[in-house]
């Protein structure tokens, strides 16, 4: 019986693992670095430990000291959230031999399921379409050459340990190849800590379909509908929405079963996502097996009605599954705006520096999972994505126009965000009539620069400010006013308002 | 009181008046009449024209971060602008000479050497940051003047890397 987890992450996947726990009745840990003190995840949890300066190497990502405070608080669990540690088979396996249950599937599948090449062979076996292209690691440059013409240009240059849409990279043509196979290994190296790298096709304007499966350990398997997440920019996701345009109840009846199918092959237990790359013909390709629970969660639970990291920790505390495949059901529409510390007009690089002030929307369908709060210092130790921006409502049109008043509520003031730019993508008549697929950002807003002339209220802004530093200068005249007029209090000795 | 805000490089000048309780407000030729009221240190409440507006305010050295009806705008009084000491290497700087980095990271390899005659785009330098990787690109066709830096030194936003000028 699992009474007591030890959150091995930060920022807002570790609130809402907090949140979901406390609901449970569960007792929470909190692991943090040194800049993390003042974290949202801190300030909810139960407990909370200091583990290291903010390097992740020495925090998050450090093994020793999770399981040391894990055994030190008698964790009976923990939950490794999203990045980090979530899809490491070696912490998984610490975890197992130490006797703390890991909240994710077991090592092996996880080992499996996350080396990309080895995945590719093992769905090949089982006869589950895969995207062309090659199924062993590259050794030397000749050969990604010999095997980049064996598949066409362009070809895409992937991490076998990748994930995230970190490490990939686009090359058109043979005269790219050195340069990026030398930098996609770079990256690779220092993002996951393993250099191989392969090639596969590059398919021109696909859809990303994902499908959200969970597996107990007495052998059910069910999954929770797709998850559409064609928007992105540098391969990276940026919004996220379910259902999909693109599928009719066919596909999605088939490639749920396929999905379901991955699983049990990879003997994949808890909860888990299978990708798949979907062409213009309706033929879809098995991408990868993403091994966590994601970021974009929330627009399954807001149409399935499931609590998908409380049926985590079910599962891994040996419960049944509740529901067979044919009593699930998805309701209405709904999409998930990632908001991240980046600054559009300076090609997207992330900001740094201290939210001073933040207010979120709020209404019914408004969902918000954030890590934020006014005074937050936004660093650059770890990713910028800062909160998710979630709506629901009866249909994909009432959904988006939910999103875009949403949007228009969002007040972060202090660093730069990209809350402009996915206004623009809820507005673009591409995104309302559902043509999104995975070039939709660089084929439709590549030159996006902020509209300043559009801006309609410079007038009641210039009006504010000019009346509050009004407001300020009168306050600064009633303190210095006080004090040179006579005044009991001015006796006792020296005295100061405070702001 | 009389105010000049600058937003966008621009400057506004707007005059205040209050009397009784309300606020004639004088902008660029044209004359309101305000009702303003604070609602928390970040959040005022002000009705112009019979609209109201609420109007959210963060500041920090000297910027006022202020966000109306989804719009945002950087606002600073025309005094306290200061000069800006470097450019970012980009499209549509004039003359910018000396390139930065964009953000703070580690200069992973320098791809020129000083006295070295480069073209507008070329790549500089290269920056790790957030696990990716940043060609830093030349800004003009001249020569490198100096480098600042060398490989493995971690570097900060706008701190200048490379040093660029034209041909005479």
């Amino acid at each position: 019986m699992i009474k007591k987890i030890l959150i091995a992450n930060r920022g807002e996947i570790a609130v809402r693992i907090i949140r979901a726990c406390k609901e449970m009745g569960i007792k929470t840990v909190a692991v943090y670095s040194e800049v993390d003190r003042k974290a949202l995840h801190v300030q909810l949890a139960d407990e909370a430990y200091l583990i290291g300066p903010p390097a992740p190497l020495e925090s998050y990502l450090n093994m020793d000291k999770i399981i040391d405070v894990a055994k030190k608080t008698n964790s009976d669990a923990i939950h490794p959230g999203y990045g980090f540690l979530a899809e490491n088979p070696s912490f998984d396996k610490r975890c197992e031999d130490e006797g703390i249950i890991f909240i994710g599937s077991n090592s092996k599948a996880l080992a499996l399921v996350g080396d990309k090449i080895e995945s590719r062979r093992t769905m090949t076996k089982a006869k589950i379409p895969i995207i062309p292209g090659m199924k062993s690691k590259g050794e030397n440059l000749d050969e990604f050459l010999t095997e980049a013409e064996k598949i066409g240009f362009p070809v895409l240059l992937k991490a076998s340990l990748g994930g995230g849409g970190k490490g990939m990279r686009v090359i058109r043509s043979k005269d790219e190849l050195k340069s990026s196979v030398e930098a996609g290994k770079r990256e690779a190296k220092s993002a996951f800590g393993d250099d191989s790298v392969y090639l596969e096709k590059y398919m021109e304007n696909p859809r990303h379909i994902e499908f959200q499966v969970v597996a107990d350990h007495h052998g059910n398997v069910v999954h929770f509908f797709e998850r559409e997440c064609s928007i992105q920019r540098r391969h990276q996701k940026i919004v996220e929405e379910t259902p999909s345009a693109a599928l009719t109840l066919q596909l999605r009846a088939e490639m749920g079963e396929i999905a379901t199918k991955v699983i049990k092959v990879s003997g994949y237990t808890n909860a888990g996502t299978v990708e798949f790359l979907l062409d213009k013909n309706g033929d879809y390709y098995f991408l990868e097996v993403n091994a966590r629970i994601q970021v974009e969660h929330p627009i399954t639970e807001l149409t399935t009605g499931v609590d998908l990291v409380k049926t985590q920790i079910r599962i891994a505390n040996g419960e049944k599954l509740p529901f067979k495949q044919d009593e699930l059901s998805s309701r209405g529409h709904a999409i998930e705006c990632r908001i991240y510390a980046e600054d559009p007009e300076n090609d997207f690089l992330p900001s740094f520096g201290k939210i001073l002030f933040v207010k979120e929307p709020q209404g019914p369908g408004i969902r918000n999972d954030s890590g934020l709060y006014s005074g937050l210092d936004v660093t650059m130790h770890y990713d910028p994505i800062l909160a998710k921006l979630i709506c629901w409502a009866e249909s994909r049109d009432v959904a988006r126009k939910k999103m875009i008043c949403a949007l228009s509520d969002y007040v972060i003031l202090g660093i730069k965000t990209q809350i402009e730019f996915l206004k623009d993508v809820m507005e673009h008549p591409e995104f309302a009539s559902g043509h999104t697929f995975t070039d939709f950002i660089s084929k439709n807003m590549s030159d996006w620069k902020e509209r300043k002339e559009k801006k309609k209220y410079l007038e009641p802004a210039l009006i504010a400010t000019a009346l509050n530093l009004l407001q300020k200068t009168g306050e600064k005249v009633k303190i210095e006013k006080k004090q040179t007029s006579f005044d009991p209090w001015l006796s006792i000795g020296k005295w100061e308002l405070s702001a | 009181m009389e105010y000049e805000l600058v937003v966008d490089g621009e400057i506004h000048k707007i005059s205040i008046e209050s009397k009784e309780g309300k606020y004639k407000v004088d902008l660029k030729n044209r004359k309101v009449e305000v009702s303003y009221e604070t609602i928390t240190p970040n959040c005022l409440s002000i009705i112009v024209d019979n609209k109201t507006y609420t109007v959210y305010i963060a500041e920090s050295e000297g910027k006022k971060f202020v966000f109306v009806e989804g719009e945002q705008f950087l606002i600073q009084e025309a005094e306290k602008v200061k000069e800006k000491r470097f450019t970012f290497e980009g499209e549509g700087v004039e003359g910018g000479k000396i390139v930065c980095a964009p953000m703070p990271g580690k200069i992973l390899k320098i791809l020129v050497s000083e006295g070295e005659k480069v073209r507008k785009n070329q790549s500089l330098a290269i920056v790790e940051a957030m696990k990716m990787e940043h060609e830093i690109k030349s800004t003009l066709d001249g020569f490198v003047k100096k480098i600042n830096f060398k490989e493995e030194d971690m570097v900060d936003t706008e701190e200048p890397i490379v040093e660029l000028e034209t041909e005479k």
